[in-house]
């Protein structure tokens, strides 16, 4: 297994050169998005609900942006770095650093916004949910099924993974009323963090796996 | 160099690209790859670079297996396609951050080719420039990486003429008796007086691997009068300075190998190629 630390620096940098305008609209596209929805009750709740959709949409469509295309695909593979090195360099900008852009914007437009509307409801009472571990790891697990979308489906990578885990849960729900006869939601904290917690790391290393057999 | 045995590929199972393809390519050669629309000369310099795999058969680089994307492989193998690379980085910049993978890269050498090509301002955008700009600085930047395999596919599309001949000034630069470059086109004009080997493929396999001594040595190259008699020539075709001609070189005499001619000819006598350079 080839890995240098030296080869992800310089992919990080290389990555981050040609990304870095993206990542800037992201934040202040949150930012001011934020602290407009922190005006208004109702749109502070729905804000927070479109905040991890975004993590999910953003990730789904720029996480293997580089082996989308059949000319970046060919620059990319022939990269001198191993895929380990090219895999945790996406990982660390389009999975982590989608994740953290997008949150530092928020929680940055969101203690401003407190300045200015101090009068806010809606945002302080789904704050705390959203740095719970259960949250946390459901926010993960849903997004690294996003990464896996992004590698796998060339085209429409949003659209197609989303339709597959509806399509996915709608079995699931059905299988479960047919053999039990009744909803499978039945909530369990430690079932449900577990659950997320292999289905995090099972997509991640799929996703290496998949790009192992990435051809131009 | 490299070494293809008994290689088969096929995009789809039902109709194989390449079937049991066997090929010795050596170093310090420049190798003219043709073939009609479709043969698979694209998909065989992938395979050679490890962007595609073998369905069967080994294809090794040296000591490498270029399926296994070595970074030792990948840094000393410069493939320049003909889907060029769009970045939103100048020029300066694009090298500066992708030539520290490859460890033998010469800027002076990049910074020479650039000058031949006659590009001189390295702050403009990629994404802002012609294809033919953007083809002679990824050919620059290809080369400037002194990488011991060079694959070049359709490398003189979208250049002008006078790049053409830059063209094969940079190649003979940058060549050297550890390098192996393998060029596809159907250019075959902008490869004449660069390549010393010819491959041509055609239904799946390789029709011709030979030197162009070998060729030369082995078949005869001419231009007569249209009147003369055309049976003992494998191929011949108009042309303004009278008919052009190849035929078996049963006299040993000397005559410049034509490209075009020699390809047109070994496709209308497969059977007697194969039997002439095998």
């Amino acid at each position: 297994m080839e890995i240098s630390i030296i080869r992800i620096k310089h992919l990080l940098k290389k990555i981050w050169q040609e990304e870095r305008m993206y990542f800037l609209l992201l934040f202040l596209i949150t930012f001011f998005a934020t602290i407009m929805c922190a005006s208004n009750q109702l749109l502070s709740i729905i804000g927070i609900s479109v905040l991890n959709l975004t993590i999910y949409a953003v990730i789904s469509v720029i996480a293997f942006k580089l082996y989308k295309d059949k000319n970046t695909r060919i620059h990319t593979i022939n990269l001198p770095a191993s895929n380990l090195e090219k895999y945790i360099s996406i990982f660390i900008i389009h999975f982590l650093g989608v994740i953290i852009t997008i949150y530092g914007a928020f929680y940055l437009g969101y203690y401003l916004s407190l300045q200015i509307f101090p009068n806010q409801v809606g945002f302080p009472e789904n704050i705390e949910y959203q740095f719970s571990l259960q949250s946390i790891i459901s926010l993960l697990s849903i997004s690294a099924i996003m990464f896996y979308g992004s590698l796998f489906f060339k085209k429409n990578s949003l659209g197609l993974t989303f339709f597959i885990i509806f399509m996915c849960g709608l079995i699931f729900t059905a299988l479960t009323y047919l053999i039990n006869g009744k909803s499978p939601y039945v909530y369990n904290y430690y079932f449900d963090v577990t659950l997320n917690s292999i289905i995090t790391i099972g997509f991640l290393l799929l996703t290496y796996l998949r790009l192992k057999e990435e051809r131009a | 160099m490299i070494e293809i045995k008994n290689l088969c590929f096929g995009y789809k199972k039902s109709k194989m690209v390449l079937e049991n393809v066997n090929l010795n390519l050596k170093k310090g050669c420049i190798y003219g790859l043709f073939g009609k629309n479709g043969v698979g000369k694209t998909t065989l310099l992938k395979l050679i670079g490890g962007l595609q795999f073998p369905d069967k058969g080994e294809v090794k680089v040296g000591k490498f297996t270029p399926s296994e994307r070595k970074v030792a492989f990948l840094a000393d193998m410069s493939f320049i396609s003909e889907e060029l690379y769009d970045s939103h980085l100048t020029i300066e910049k694009y090298v500066k951050i992708n030539s520290v993978f490859y460890p033998n890269f010469s800027q002076q050498d990049f910074e020479a080719y650039l000058k031949d090509f006659e590009i001189e301002d390295t702050k403009q955008y990629l994404y802002k420039l012609s294809y033919g700009t953007k083809k002679k600085i990824f050919i620059s930047f290809g080369l400037a990486c002194h990488c011991k395999l060079i694959l070049l596919d359709e490398p003189t599309n979208g250049l002008d003429i006078p790049s053409k001949s830059q063209f094969r000034k940079v190649i003979l630069r940058a060549m050297s008796d550890e390098t192996c470059v393998v060029i596809s086109t159907h250019q075959v004009r902008d490869l004449h007086n660069l390549i010393d080997s010819v491959l041509i493929l055609d239904d799946t396999n390789v029709l011709l691997n030979a030197t162009n001594e070998e060729i030369c040595n082995k078949l005869f190259f001419g231009i007569c009068d249209t009147l003369q008699s055309k049976e003992e020539m494998l191929y011949s075709e108009d042309d303004v300075r009278g008919l052009k001609f190849v035929k078996e070189n049963t006299e040993n005499q000397e005559s410049e190998l034509d490209i075009e001619i020699l390809f047109n000819a070994a496709l209308a006598n497969k059977e007697k190629f194969r039997e002439l350079f095998s």
